[in-house]
């Protein structure tokens, strides 16, 4: 089976690979972003129907409920690309991404003919109700405030300081002050680049995001992701 | 221009078919995949263009017993024969001496296809004949075939026949839903173009393959590949040019300046090649020096000259009436990256310029970037050209088609569309817009 997962920047790309690591990736494709997405996953998948190999897909999308995204919506139009993609070669197929009865985040469908999977994982966990939109970066925040890896990513930049001093200056002291600035913090990378500047490592969300994995026990990483790896696993199933 | 292809047991091909097809089509895929079974299926038919009249005494008096058909021609643009110069490629001598045919006293041929018949599978019928037109009144006979015929062809071809007995259409013909009157029928009867495994049916005994859509003038279709790159030209083939093109050394000389701009200012010239061999060649005459063979210059100029010079030729005398078919074996052969670009480009200017269709079996990944490169810049020779890439499983030929977009995507995704498997190989792909 070849398999094939789509992304909308670098921090996922991060994610996926450690999340992958165990299956046989055949390409991670970094879409740059939602709105090419569904246009790059019909053009790299669409020979593929001729052939008889069965193909499987992964797609990981944000929420971004601020632009009145639901995922309704994203699922909606996700079996519309894939139906345009079918019909291109001659397939009436009807793609019914359905969720999965224990994680409502994901959605799964698979075809005979062509064969082919498709899981979609949409981030919809919020780090912070308030936030504007939901994205991989809530997970990677709420992993990386675990109080274990706090403390590893503190000691690997040779900074001495408690994980819950750490986490209160992110998440109260910091946002506190920025607000009383008039600067406000509404999504969850806003908060991942104050960590990354608190611990002194490089800010990008996607870099953090690879230092954070880094530090983590895989069963802590199991746990946050859990919806991911049931969308992976649906892929094991006949 | 042909536009689908359904094949029954053609060399390798067991069965398969080709859809969907354009104006400019790139072969890739797999060694084996039948790369090439394709642009030698597309070389015969195409050049079956010798008049005849099928006859198949059994079905007698019934309408699909005596067919309008033709046959190979006796030589194609370059000059070549067909089939010989094909058994060539695979290692044969060129005439073929067991051909179970004789010369009937009318001047037809007739073929023994009980000779066929092995495994315990019956031939797919005893004989035919193939009648050669009559003579004008008074005119020498041009038409008859001759013992020297019979050792040169193995094919007979049907365009749209108004009926076809059932013995001639293969099952898995037929299962592809193919109307006999929409297609031309293509029947090869040498044992050594047949797939012979597993034979089931009496018609396993021949490769038969149909296509649908315009066919191209059959003495205009240019198969180009190393033989052809490594051969002088055939006299016929350089006299009937130099007599027919306008301005055809100015021509090749143009071409060939865009593709080696060191040549730029050079004259060109065909004429006898050296040490009293058969044929020509073609020469290079800078002002104020002796002309010098283009076979004493680097592979990759020879082979493009070459090309350039039998393309012209043929670019020069299609139109829409009689349209021209370029089938191009390995663009990428003895050619530096950056040469190959340019002749690409010129190969492209050239066909687009004219009713030429072409298909191109390629493994480098340089023709592939720089083709997409080039539909990227053309909407409309996008629409009007699609990337197969071939596969050949347990006998069965299918395709997978790549357009414009697809490439794209797969290109700047890091992804190669040559391979089916990951070869793990350590490219990177960057495609980038012309200026940045």
């Amino acid at each position: 089976m070849k398999v094939y997962v789509f992304f909308e920047g670098k921090t996922e790309e991060k994610v996926v690979n450690k999340v992958c690591s165990g299956i046989s990736v055949t390409k991670k494709i970094d879409a740059q972003g939602k709105g090419g997405l569904h246009r790059k996953l019909a053009d790299i998948l669409t020979p593929l129907l001729e052939e008889p190999q069965p193909v499987a897909c992964l797609v990981l999308r944000d929420l971004d409920t601020h632009e009145g995204e639901t995922p309704e919506r994203i699922v909606q139009s996700l079996n519309d690309a894939l139906r345009r993609m079918f019909e291109q070669r001659g397939f009436q197929v009807s793609p019914d991404l359905q969720p999965l009865a224990d994680h409502q985040n994901v959605f799964v469908w698979t075809s005979q003919q062509p064969a082919m999977r498709v899981a979609l994982h949409i981030a919809t966990y919020r780090w912070k109700p308030e936030f504007i939109k939901a994205t991989i970066d809530d997970y990677m925040l709420g992993l990386a405030l675990e109080p274990t890896i706090a403390a590893a990513l503190a000691q690997s930049q040779r900074l001495v300081i408690e994980p819950d001093r750490l986490a209160a200056k992110i998440t109260r002291e910091l946002p506190d002050l920025l607000t009383q600035n008039g600067i406000q913090l509404v999504e969850a990378k806003d908060y991942v680049r104050l960590y990354a500047a608190v611990i002194k490592t490089h800010t990008s969300p996607a870099v953090f995001a690879e230092k954070v994995l880094e530090h983590a026990q895989e069963t802590t990483i199991r746990q946050h992701f859990a919806a991911l790896y049931a969308a992976l696993d649906t892929w094991e199933r006949p | 221009m042909i536009d689908r292809l359904v094949i029954h047991r053609f060399r390798g091909i067991r069965n398969g078919h080709m859809d969907h097809v354009r104006r400019l089509n790139l072969l890739i895929g797999p060694n084996n995949s039948g790369k090439t079974a394709i642009l030698e299926l597309l070389y015969l038919a195409g050049t079956s263009g010798r008049s005849a009249q099928f006859i198949r005494e059994d079905l007698l008096p019934a309408e699909r017993g005596a067919l309008q058909a033709t046959t190979s021609l006796r030589s194609d643009l370059p000059g070549l024969e067909p089939l010989p110069r094909l058994r060539l490629r695979h290692g044969r001598k060129a005439v073929w001496a067991d051909n179970p045919a004789v010369v009937t006293p009318e001047g037809g041929i007739e073929v023994n296809l009980a000779a066929l018949a092995a495994d315990g599978v019956p031939a797919p019928w005893p004989s035919f004949r193939l009648g050669a037109p009559l003579p004008e009144w008074g005119t020498r006979d041009v038409y008859a075939f001759t013992k020297a015929d019979l050792q040169r062809l193995a094919l007979f071809s049907l365009d749209q026949p108004a009926a076809l007995d059932v013995s001639m259409i293969p099952p898995a013909i037929a299962a592809a839903g193919v109307e006999p009157r929409a297609m031309r029928w293509h029947y090869l009867w040498e044992p050594d173009w047949v797939y012979r495994w597993e034979r089931q049916e009496p018609i396993d005994h021949l490769a038969v393959w149909s296509e649908a859509g315009v066919p191209p003038a059959p003495d205009r279709v240019l198969f180009y590949d190393a033989q052809t790159a490594n051969a002088h030209f055939t006299k016929r083939f350089s006299d009937w040019a130099y007599r027919t093109i306008p301005d055809w050394y100015e021509q090749i000389a143009h071409h060939l300046a865009h593709v080696f701009p060191d040549l730029a200012g050079a004259k060109v010239e065909i004429r006898d090649a050296p040490d009293a061999q058969k044929g020509t060649t073609g020469y290079i005459r800078f002002p104020g020096r002796t002309p010098l063979a283009i076979d004493h210059f680097g592979d990759g100029a020879r082979h493009s000259f070459k090309l350039l010079a039998t393309l012209s030729a043929l670019a020069a005398t299609v139109d829409e009436q009689r349209q021209g078919m370029l089938l191009w074996e390995e663009p990428e052969l003895c050619q530096n990256p950056a040469t190959l670009v340019r002749l690409l480009d010129q190969v492209i200017a050239i066909v687009t310029a004219k009713p030429i269709q072409v298909f191109l079996a390629t493994h480098s990944l340089e023709v592939l970037a720089h083709i997409t490169r080039l539909l990227q810049q053309n909407d409309i020779l996008a629409q009007e050209s699609l990337v197969f890439r071939t596969r050949l499983h347990n006998g069965t030929f299918s395709a997978s088609r790549f357009d414009v977009d697809n490439l794209t995507a797969w290109l700047e995704s890091g992804l190669d569309p040559r391979l089916v498997e990951d070869s793990g190989m350590p490219l990177q792909f960057h495609l980038r817009e012309a200026g940045v």
